[in-house]
């Protein structure tokens, strides 16, 4: 008897190892990717993006790209310019907060990326930057 | 019998939590793959827009920077520069006109990058606080 009530409260004490302060930094873990995670949409293309000084952080929310090929793309697929108000405002709908920001290749026509600009700010984003990288 | 309830008592006491900690991990490594940390640095243009004329107010003194086809840049359609030699030009024009606004007219067929680096200069010239007078507009073709 004795020695079967020694034995017990050992092997009870190598089982159960102490998993709370693990448990505590996987919620904490999961509570922060949970609060963070804002899921964009991208674009899905590579740009050269221009090279600028007076750049500014931005906090994108809805995500716009315009290749050298004069192409646009939103949500990984390749879109019209009359599409582009209807689908940055769905876009909007989905994530309120952050800015939109369009990705335009330093070789795109002018025209084309101020056309989208436009059709952006018409979706009723005021606050439009184009993506720039440091010189 | 005593050691065997002992035994019970103890599998009561310690709730099984191996389900629950399945499901968090689950969670947690779908929230780490599908987080996605975009960082863009950018410059957010002026865009013109259609106010009310006032009859009453004179438009504010203008320079117009327009980025041509070929890469230059053309200045109150006079001279025309290098696009990465504005900044002296709309440092001196608002220097001379403290009200005056900026408009960096982009030809149709321009590139972006020329575009954006006129943009750029103008703002280096203007300083943050007067980013405000700064405008892009496209060129009407024709």
């Amino acid at each position: 008897m004795a020695r079967r009530s020694l034995q017990q409260p050992v092997e009870e004490d190598g089982d159960d190892v102490n998993i709370t302060p693990l448990l505590d930094i996987v919620f904490i873990m999961l509570i922060f990717f949970i609060v963070t995670s804002t899921f964009i949409k991208e674009p899905g293309v590579d740009v050269v993006r221009p090279a600028a000084v007076t750049q500014v952080e931005q906090s994108p929310a809805v995500l716009v790209a315009v290749t050298e090929d004069d192409q646009i793309f939103i949500n990984n697929e390749e879109v019209d310019l009359t599409e582009v108000r209807y689908l940055v405002e769905e876009l909007r709908r989905e994530t309120p907060k952050g800015n939109a920001v369009l990705q335009a290749d330093a070789a795109a026509k002018s025209e084309l990326t101020i056309q989208v600009l436009q059709q952006i700010k018409d979706a009723g984003i005021s606050d439009v930057a184009i993506s720039t990288v440091a010189e | 019998m005593a050691g065997r309830r002992r035994h019970g008592e103890g599998e009561a006491a310690d709730v099984n939590i191996t389900p629950l900690l399945d499901i968090v991990f689950i969670m947690l490594i779908f929230f780490i793959v599908t987080a996605t940390f975009v960082y863009e640095d950018g410059i957010a243009p002026n865009l013109p827009q259609n106010n009310e004329d006032d009859e009453d107010s004179t438009p504010p003194p203008a320079l117009l920077l327009t980025v041509q086809a070929d890469g230059f840049v053309l200045v109150d359609n006079i001279r025309q520069i290098d696009p990465r030699s504005a900044e002296p030009v709309v440092e001196e024009f608002l220097a001379k006109e403290p009200r005056g606004v900026v408009i960096v007219s982009a030809a149709p067929d321009s590139e972006t990058g020329v575009m954006v680096t006129v943009l750029d200069e103008a703002r280096q010239a203007a300083g943050p606080e007067r980013y405000r007078s700064i405008t892009l507009a496209p060129q009407s073709r024709g």
